[in-house]
């Protein structure tokens, strides 16, 4: 298998392509597209569409179809969770002090007192999209991050691509990863799904086929705000880094952009949600890990799980089940 | 001898009247030169293969974007490692 290592997104992303063909041509156009798609939705580039689009909220805006497609999936996505996935709560993500890029951030340290206080944010759901004329308004004040559902489109639509020049095709970028195809002779792919609290070590492993895994945690992208520990998982109900029962959830769902709104809305809500959460979707299946590190897992993810584990169900307190 | 000089200028005469017709209707038929601004006739070229453009990546192989995306083409090297390994074993734990 050939792979292809680098950073973007502010992250680590892995390209791996069957069969070696020793070509990289390939892995060279998908790290292309990634680096472009990025330039697009990033909002911590100004030049970004997105960065246009938050700056002229209020307004009608012409958007390209890519950032059309994936503020209709948002929109959908905050419908159907009943507000729990909402990619307008950035205003209140740089109260919490994420203001600037994770990578600038560690650099930075601490990142002081908040700057103001959590305000009314106008319903996202109210976001109006043209689809015949590719615009979009925003409500007067809406600032959007896409950052984790892009990532996940991204990450699927470039291992599509690079599925392409090969049998099978993986795009892994920080944990969200996309399988196109199946490697050798049919085998299933083998994910790891990291302990929060030591990542070198697995709390459980994955056999998946043409899948989306991600994982969306507390334990990752952390800083320190007047000395107060923050996280970037902020819980739209409160405007404030959410105080979640799951330290990370794993969602495996047959698109990425799913499996990305999916994981947020389940860490969100905790266990008094994912029981709606779970029929609303029957396709995702879901693996949380609670702060004392039991394995809560939705009843359909046991077909992806390697091992023998002692897995808890959701309105379970004690006694395991499998 | 003065009957001969006045045939051979008669000859001479008929002779160079006839050439000259005769030059006149090769010319006449000839396929005339190319001249400046004249359209060239057609060549049939040989088809040279051409790379696919980076932007048709956005909807796939090959179709038409509707995309805004503008891909920077510039020979830039592709930072990052190209290795070649077993299947990997993916790591999630959230970004």
């Amino acid at each position: 298998m050939r792979m292809h290592e680098f950073r973007a997104m502010n992250t680590s992303v892995m390209l791996a392509l069957e069969p070696d063909t020793g070509s990289d041509e390939g892995l060279r156009w998908t790290q292309a597209f990634i680096e472009e798609c990025e330039s697009c939705f990033s909002r911590f580039l100004p030049a970004s569409e997105v960065s246009r689009l938050n700056a002229s909220a209020g307004e009608w805006t012409p958007v390209s179809a890519e950032l059309l497609d994936l503020l209709a999936l948002s929109k959908a996505y905050y419908q159907e969770t009943g507000g729990l996935f909402d990619p307008s709560v950035l205003p209140d993500l740089k109260r919490a002090g994420y203001d600037v890029s994770m990578d600038e951030m560690r650099k930075r340290g601490d990142r002081g007192g908040q700057t103001a206080e959590h305000a009314p944010r106008a319903d996202f759901g109210s976001i109006e999209l043209d689809t015949a004329a590719r615009r979009v308004r925003m409500p007067d004040g809406m600032q959007v991050d896409l950052g984790g559902i892009a990532k996940g489109w991204i990450v699927q639509e470039a291992a599509k691509r690079l599925r392409t020049y090969g049998k099978a095709a993986a795009v892994n970028a920080g944990g969200d990863m996309y399988f196109a195809g199946l490697p050798g002779d049919g085998t299933k792919w083998q994910v790891r799904i990291e302990n929060p609290w030591d990542p070198s070590h697995a709390a459980a492993m994955l056999e998946v086929g043409e899948v989306a895994v991600v994982t969306s945690s507390i334990s990752k992208r952390t800083w320190k705000q007047a000395g107060r520990a923050r996280h970037h998982i902020i819980d739209p109900r409160t405007g404030e880094p959410a105080e979640p029962e799951w330290v990370s959830v794993t969602a495996i769902a047959p698109d990425a952009d799913l499996a990305e709104a999916y994981a947020k809305a389940f860490l969100i809500g905790g266990r008094g949600e994912a029981t709606r959460l779970m029929l609303q979707r029957p396709r995702v299946a879901v693996l949380c890990i609670d702060p004392s590190g039991r394995l809560f897992a939705s009843s359909n993810s046991k077909e992806y799980l390697r091992d023998d584990h002692q897995l808890f169900q959701f309105n379970q307190n004690e006694s395991p089940h499998g | 001898m003065k009957i001969f000089k006045f045939g051979l200028n008669i000859w001479i005469t008929i002779v160079s009247l006839l050439s000259f017709l005769l030059g006149w209707v090769a010319l006449a038929h000839a396929p005339k030169p190319l001249q400046s601004g004249a359209s060239l006739p057609a060549l049939s070229a040989p088809v040279i293969p051409t790379l696919e453009p980076l932007q048709s990546l956005m909807s796939g192989s090959g179709g038409n974007s509707s995309s805004g995306f503008q891909f920077d083409q510039s020979d830039q090297p592709f930072a990052g490692s190209f290795f070649s390994a077993p299947a990997p074993v993916f790591s999630s734990g959230g970004s």
